[in-house]
């Protein structure tokens, strides 16, 4: 619910580049009818005569050709890391759910071609948006394996916009995943639910920590010096992330599990012109 | 280096230690929790999956200086000591050497063994005197050290009866000054002792059956009739075998049903046969063996001859009745006692005399003092009415047995190796023949002439009895003594019984004057319902220890460390705030 009224105001931003794919609302990267001038050029065989711009032919007695933009309805592979991770805390959960009907929502009004891929660790599947809409569907159901997302075993469209929903809490280099993402002249934005006291728990004494994708158990002693380190060591992995994420041209933005969602836009999604207002 | 402490009591204060750590780890129970990024904990923290519990022991500053501080302020409270090297000390052990120790001779041993251990520790050098608790007997071991005090003990042989241990627990403490230590050890607690002696029990009630008694009795058909008295001091009914025999031979056997607290008396007969006539009355052994059996002999007492020359009718009557009472008297011509009026100037006989002095005269009434002697010794003369003739002077070797007054009443006069009782009053006008003091006197006169004669008797003694064997001064007594085990042993005669059960002779050169069956006297020795044990007191202990050590020298050290410990304390608390 809230995803679909934060889509009304809300939505991901696509102007930052040319897209390819079937007529749409959308300047593409090819020639198209659409109104926006875009050049003159010389006519070649082969062009279309539909696109000579008679006048100019009356004024010199040369055949240009008066090229507009083409408009087209962008490509968006939608990526949902289903790992337990992102359902394990409640808010976490709700916040990821909210996230994802956005950027599905957000696709819809963008008239954009939506692919949807589940992924956990190496299973990977991708899934009719139209069933997404049953409100039976339960995203965690499909998280097996959890892990590092093997984003090379999903079918990406060449030049498509991927939108990869993740928490990113996976000891594994930013280079492997972000190359897998961008392939194929992809662009792609990565967009992060996280909790708040994930980054900074209240963990003190003696703790029996159990990770939650593999079921794992740690006994903890946690003084406030070890606390100190996780903190740093947090921070430092998501400062990774974002190095890298800059360094491939990627958007990222975190979005904070324990607030509405439009606030969690607003945080750094909006700043990061990830999501624009319109409407 | 010998460390022991002043107040081992405070130890228990080390209880706080895992209190402590109890409060700490339910303070710190795990608390669990899901995460997600755990792989970031992994990469940080280096100690074991399940290294929860050392690890907060190895990091919980707190936790150890908390219980450091416990422990030094335990250390503190308790007070450690060591001993100086140059100390020394004396303990004297008064061992109980009455015969109902030799029921808890196993004990006594363990006992003392216990002690010595337990106090040979107090001090870097200490001196044993071990020392029976009836002074008249040798004592065992003195000045030794620990393992010649516990070989002493081989010598322990508890025979006395019923004494007072006030004289040996005096000399005990004279040998170990007043600083020494005297425990007197014995079966029942002692609270009262004198010389600061600590008392120390190894006893424990016993359900005793013992022999109290035996008399014998010639039938009038030539046999002889014989009465046991058996006690029960234990709580219950009890059964017990007695058999009888005589000159080895078994006379009969017969079960005894016992009530508790009661004396149940048995009897018999047995036949006068030809020989010594030994035999022993055995019951059933139990804990204390002492008084289960009896050794006898078929009595055979001297014969006392006597004569009465006295004319007045109630004097003859008086005596007459007096000397049916004496067991063995006979009316003869020549006899060895006679009674008769005489005055005291009159001429002696050649035997014992028992003279009634005539006069006129007569002294008043006044109050009758007894003399120091064994014929007047512990008899009650309050109320004895008699009138001393006046002008009787005692010669030089009397003895005025009983005066009235400043007139002697009785004199015990010696003639020529024979000794003559006079009676200096009017026994007409006085209650002398009524006076159970004046029939006492006599029988123990009669008795003491008895003893005198050089005659062979028979009869049955308690241990330790005293006994005198008649017989020339001159001729040298010589004794044997036979134990109820067969073992025969010679004997140091004076005039008292063995010690011990057993079969006894004496001889006057080569006549054979006494023949005794010797039974365990002394009977409440048997009685072990107030026996208790007694522990020696722990504060005595470390009295000595205390008094024997340097208590100071750790001191600087714990208080210094236990200032560390609160300033480490101050200070892990300060800089953990700031964390």
């Amino acid at each position: 619910m809230e995803a679909g009224v934060c889509a009304r105001h809300l939505r991901i931003c696509l102007r930052e580049r040319s897209w390819q794919g079937s007529q749409g609302n959308w300047a593409g990267a090819g020639i198209g009818s659409s109104i926006d001038f875009q050049d003159h050029r010389p006519y070649m065989p082969g062009d279309d005569p539909r696109y000579i711009d008679w006048a100019a032919y009356a004024r010199s007695g040369q055949t240009i050709m008066k090229l507009y933009r083409e408009e087209v309805s962008p490509r968006m592979d939608l990526v949902l890391d289903v790992s337990r991770s992102m359902f394990y805390d409640p808010d976490k959960r709700a916040q990821t759910l909210r996230l994802f009907f956005f950027c599905m929502e957000s696709a819809r009004a963008l008239n954009a071609s939506l692919q949807v891929y589940l992924v956990s660790g190496g299973d990977c599947h991708q899934v009719d948006p139209d069933r997404l809409r049953d409100p039976e569907w339960e995203p965690e159901a499909v998280a097996e394996s959890g892990g590092v997302p093997m984003l090379d075993r999903l079918p990406f469209r060449n030049n498509s916009i991927r939108l990869f929903l993740s928490d990113v809490l996976y000891d594994a280099s930013p280079d492997l995943i972000l190359r897998e993402l961008l392939r194929g002249k992809g662009r792609g934005v990565l967009l992060s639910p996280y909790l708040r006291r994930e980054a900074d728990p209240d963990w003190h004494g003696n703790m029996e920590l159990r990770e939650c994708e593999r079921g794992w158990i740690r006994r903890q002693r946690v003084d406030a010096s070890l606390l100190k380190r996780y903190r740093e060591a947090y921070m430092r992995h998501i400062q990774s992330w974002r190095d890298t994420c800059r360094r491939y041209q990627t958007g990222m933005a975190r979005v904070p599990g324990d607030c509405g969602l439009a606030d969690a836009l607003r945080e750094e999604a909006i700043p990061n012109g990830l999501v624009e207002l319109w409407g | 280096m010998g460390i022991s402490f002043a107040h081992p009591l405070a130890l228990w204060g080390l209880l706080g230690l895992p209190v402590i750590l109890a409060i700490h780890f339910l303070q710190s129970r795990n608390r669990r929790e899901e995460v997600s990024t755990l792989f970031l904990l992994e990469m940080l923290a280096e100690e074991t999956r399940r290294g929860a519990v050392f690890s907060y022991l190895r990091n919980g500053l707190q936790l150890w200086l908390q219980l450091l501080a416990v422990l030094l302020f335990t250390l503190l409270l308790a007070g450690p000591m060591r001993l100086h090297e140059e100390s020394i000390q004396s303990i004297a052990l008064v061992v109980d050497s009455s015969v109902s120790m030799r029921a808890f001779e196993r004990e006594v041993t363990e006992e003392v063994r216990r002690l010595i251990e337990l106090l040979d520790g107090t001090a870097a050098k200490t001196e044993w005197w071990i020392l029976p608790s009836d002074s008249r007997r040798a004592e065992w071991a003195r000045g030794a050290d620990k393992e010649e005090a516990l070989a002493a003990l081989n010598d322990f042989d508890p025979l006395s009866g019923p004494h007072s241990a006030r004289e040996a627990i005096a000399r005990a403490r004279q040998v170990v000054g007043p600083e020494g230590l005297v425990v007197v050890l014995s079966d029942h607690p002692n609270e009262d002792l004198p010389g600061q002696a600590v008392p120390v029990s190894v006893g424990h009630p016993l359900d005793n059956i013992g022999i109290s008694g035996v008399r014998f009795e010639a039938s009038e058909t030539g046999e002889m009739n014989w009465q046991l008295s058996v006690v029960n001091f234990g709580n219950e009914v009890s059964a017990r075998r007695l058999e009888v025999e005589l000159a080895g031979a078994p006379m009969g056997a017969q079960t005894l049903e016992l009530n508790p607290g009661a004396i149940t008396t048995v009897s018999g007969t047995l036949p006068v046969t030809e020989g010594e006539g030994r035999g022993e009355f055995r019951l059933t052994s139990d804990a204390f063996s002492w008084d289960d059996v009896r050794p006898f002999v078929l009595p055979k007492p001297k014969s006392l001859g006597f004569r009465i020359e006295v004319d007045a009718p109630h004097l003859r009557e008086w005596a007459e009745r007096v000397m049916d009472t004496v067991s063995g008297s006979e009316s003869v011509l020549f006899a060895d006692v006679v009674w008769r009026e005489a005055a005291a100037d009159a001429a002696g006989l050649d035997s014992a005399e028992l003279r009634f002095l005539t006069g006129k005269e007569t002294g008043p009434y006044a109050r009758v003092a007894p003399g120091d002697h064994p014929l007047v010794r512990d008899l009650s003369w309050e109320g004895f009415l008699a009138q001393p003739f006046l002008n009787l002077v005692p010669a030089p070797g009397d003895e005025v047995l009983l005066w009235m007054g400043e007139h002697p009443l009785v004199v015990l006069h010696p003639v020529s190796g024979v000794e003559a009782l006079w009676f200096n009053f009017d026994v007409a006008a006085s209650n002398a023949d009524r006076w159970p003091g004046m029939v006492l006197l006599l029988n123990r006169f009669l008795s003491r002439v008895r003893e005198g004669l050089p005659q062979e008797e028979s009869l049955n003694l308690e241990t330790r009895q005293l006994l005198r064997v008649g017989g020339n001064a001159d001729t040298p007594l010589r004794a044997e003594f036979t134990g109820v085990n067969g073992e025969v042993e010679s004997f140091s005669w004076r005039n008292r019984a063995p010690d011990r059960p057993g079969y006894l002779k004496v001889w006057a050169g080569e006549e054979l004057r006494l023949h005794a069956g010797v039974g365990a006297g002394d009977s409440a020795e048997g009685n072990f319902q107030s026996a208790r044990p007694q522990a020696f007191p722990e504060d005595v202990r470390l009295h000595l220890r205390r008094r024997n050590s340097e208590t100071e020298f750790l001191l600087p050290l714990i208080f210094a460390l236990l200032a560390g410990t609160l300033v480490a304390a101050w200070w892990s608390e300060t800089r953990g705030g700031r964390t």
